[in-house]
């Protein structure tokens, strides 16, 4: 299976950069990293704003605000933490970058340990997701995930395991999946019929409503007694 | 809540006290001022009578609801009943549908955490119950070691 081949939301997860030989995964790092840069970048162009409005000594303090906030986007924009799948060195492990130039490697890890788990997301429906290293993917349907895990696999020598035909227990992942895993699906649709029931439904909200009426009657004969 | 287990096959979920103790404070007070906003409903127009049975009602069920979740390991049931006086509300969760126990994060909400019951795949997870993480955390545990299932996080 090529590069080309694989759908358009795996591609998201897996850049073509470096590709043959090393896989470079983004880690959750990332998403706090951007979530610093958006609360951080209003400030800043408020204080640039003012600065550029102030006359005096004034001026310094938004000025050194400005510069201060502006060197922890340009940190945060610079800075990459990403999971890389050697193939080569035939390891696994985190690498941090500073504007592109690798400083440390942290947990290091030989790819015939590293394991890599199809599971469905718990916080969306029929999504399907890959987690290696407790680093979560979330691909979509289970064709797509199943996909690129079959893309990984046959580039990288990893321990694979799915969460899927066997709810919740985890087993080893077999390359005859798709068929399998469909089936399953069928079955589970035909067990669905005896879902749980909810809780709350119309019925039980008319049933709280029930002493409404004595209360009413209540209340007109307390007007009644009252305006006697 | 609690997890209280009564013998090996029973076990039910409860309230706090210190929860069960402020509904009660919040309902007498309720109860007071519906008692004298009722008292002065003679001087008052049509219209603020449906609002005064409106509180009542409210007023009630603060003071009698009664929610008792029971689980029996001989039935294979995991029972919620709401009461308030007279039956509300019935709900029987059968065990064998039960997969596995999970919690979910609800970002819209600060320290919300819902407790799922997850029944197959394809079903949507079933809200069981919520509140803080490590609350939710331990009765996942104990209702998951109790019953026997998996409890995912």
């Amino acid at each position: 299976m090529n590069y080309s081949a694989l759908s358009k939301k795996s591609k998201v997860h897996i850049s073509n950069k470096g590709l043959p030989d090393r896989l470079i995964l983004a880690t959750e790092s990332r998403l706090f990293r951007r979530t610093i840069i958006f609360i951080l970048i209003f400030p800043m162009i408020e204080a640039l704003l003012i600065h550029i409005t102030l006359y005096g000594s004034q001026q310094n303090v938004y000025l050194y605000a400005s510069l201060f906030m502006m060197a922890i986007i340009i940190f945060c924009l610079a800075a990459t933490k990403t999971l890389v799948l050697d193939s080569i060195t035939a390891t696994s492990y985190f690498e941090f970058r500073l504007f592109g130039i690798k400083l440390r490697r942290t947990k290091e890890k030989l790819l015939a340990k590293t394991s890599i788990i199809l599971t469905p997301s718990i916080h969306k429906q029929n999504t399907y997701q890959l987690i290696i290293r407790k680093q979560n993917y979330v691909i979509g349907k289970v064709e797509e995930a199943e996909e690129t895990l079959l893309f990984i696999m046959r580039l990288f020598q990893v321990q694979t395991f799915e969460q899927v035909s066997q709810y919740p227990d985890v087993i080893p992942f077999n390359n005859s999946g798709i068929t399998r895993l469909l089936s399953c699906k069928m079955a589970d649709t035909v067990a669905s019929n005896h879902a749980i029931q909810p809780l709350w439904n119309s019925m039980v909200w008319l049933k709280i409503l029930l002493p409404l009426p004595v209360f009413i009657t209540l209340g007109f004969l307390l007007k009644q007694l009252g305006s006697d | 809540m609690l997890f209280k287990k009564i013998s090996s096959t029973k076990a039910i979920i409860t309230h706090t006290s210190v929860n069960f103790v402020s509904r009660k404070i919040i309902g007498a007070v309720t109860v007071l001022i519906t008692i004298v906003i009722g008292l002065t409903l003679g001087r008052n127009s049509d219209l603020s009578v449906i609002y005064w049975a409106l509180a009542a009602l409210l007023t009630w069920h603060l003071l009698f609801v009664k929610v008792s979740i029971e689980i029996d390991l001989n039935k294979r049931l995991i029972s919620t009943q709401i009461n308030s006086v007279y039956p509300v509300a019935k709900q029987d969760i059968p065990m064998d549908n039960i997969k596995a126990f999970s919690l979910d994060f609800d970002p819209k909400k600060t320290n919300h955490y819902n407790l799922l019951i997850i029944s197959s795949l394809k079903d949507k997870p079933f809200k069981f119950n919520f509140g803080s993480q490590a609350e939710m955390n331990r009765l996942g545990h104990r209702i998951a070691k109790f019953s026997g299932k998996p409890f995912l996080t």
